[in-house]
């Protein structure tokens, strides 16, 4: 289990300090997936996010060591099915990063055309990157289409074998804002919550900078 | 990662090279029956000092 900023939280991070240009939205939203999976710095999304809606969260400053020092974010999400979740992410929007899943597995390493069900939600240009388990790819061909070139093993994440049928969710990497709500701040993976319909998580997210 | 700040050659005694961030989790779980969970912290990072830039060389 880890529970990390991941790369392109640390832009989000820089961004909110720079300001209005360019503008940085808040990563106080609440999302969480149950993917299996460790995270990693590379990471660019939740392992299998949603498909709860997330959830604008409520953010406060803390005190862990100095006044001030900790960003907190609160917030509840309600299963709309059962379902065991295992990890949460805090994201810049209050929208599910878009997603599909693989219609023929990735059976080797340097395999660079894949293909998904569906690019519903994807950007139809520009690259841009995927998270397949806890491989990151960019898309550099086939935007629009459901059979994608891909650069494997991007963003200093291991390229790996994927089965038929793995969920594949966009995100960003550092510098990159192509895929909407896809901007994950602080990824943390833990032992699975099962949940029935109905039932809820109140997670606390803290991120103490000392 | 260790927890304790890693300091670099060169640095002045007791300065910390790198800036950290540690990030903590904690869930309650609700249940349909209304029983509250307190799970507590479910996981914590270790000090985030992957992306921090490497010291100045000598």
């Amino acid at each position: 289990m880890a529970s990390l900023v991941l790369s392109k939280g640390d832009d989000v991070a820089a961004g909110r300090m720079k300001g209005a240009t360019p503008t940085q939205l808040e990563p106080l939203n609440i999302s969480w997936g149950s993917g299996a999976g460790t995270t990693a710095k590379t990471d660019v999304a939740a392992f299998a996010e949603g498909p709860e809606t997330p959830v604008v969260g409520t953010s406060s400053l803390q005190t862990t060591v100095t006044a001030n020092d900790t960003y907190q974010v609160t917030g509840t999400i309600v299963a709309s099915a059962p379902r065991t979740v295992t990890n949460v992410v805090l994201k810049d929007a209050a929208t599910l990063a878009a997603s599909t899943t693989l219609s023929a597995a990735i059976t080797t390493t340097g395999q660079t055309s894949i293909t998904v069900v569906s690019a519903t939600g994807f950007p139809g240009s520009g690259n841009y990157c995927i998270q397949i388990e806890s491989e990151v790819l960019q898309v550099t061909a086939g935007q629009g289409t459901t059979t994608w070139t891909v650069t494997r093993g991007f963003n200093g994440s291991a390229a790996a074998t994927h089965l038929i049928s793995t969920v594949v969710t966009g995100g960003n990497n550092p510098g990159s804002t192509a895929v909407t709500a896809g901007s994950v701040f602080v990824k943390g993976d833990f032992t699975g919550i099962s949940l029935n319909t109905g039932e809820s998580i109140a997670f606390t997210v803290k991120v103490a900078y000392n | 990662m260790s927890d304790e700040p890693e300091e670099h050659e060169g640095a002045p005694e007791g300065v910390q090279a790198k800036a950290r961030m540690t990030v903590v989790i904690a869930a309650l779980v609700t249940r349909l029956d209304g029983t509250v969970e307190d799970l507590g912290v479910i996981d914590s990072g270790e000090p985030d000092t992957s992306s921090q830039p490497a010291a100045p060389e000598e």
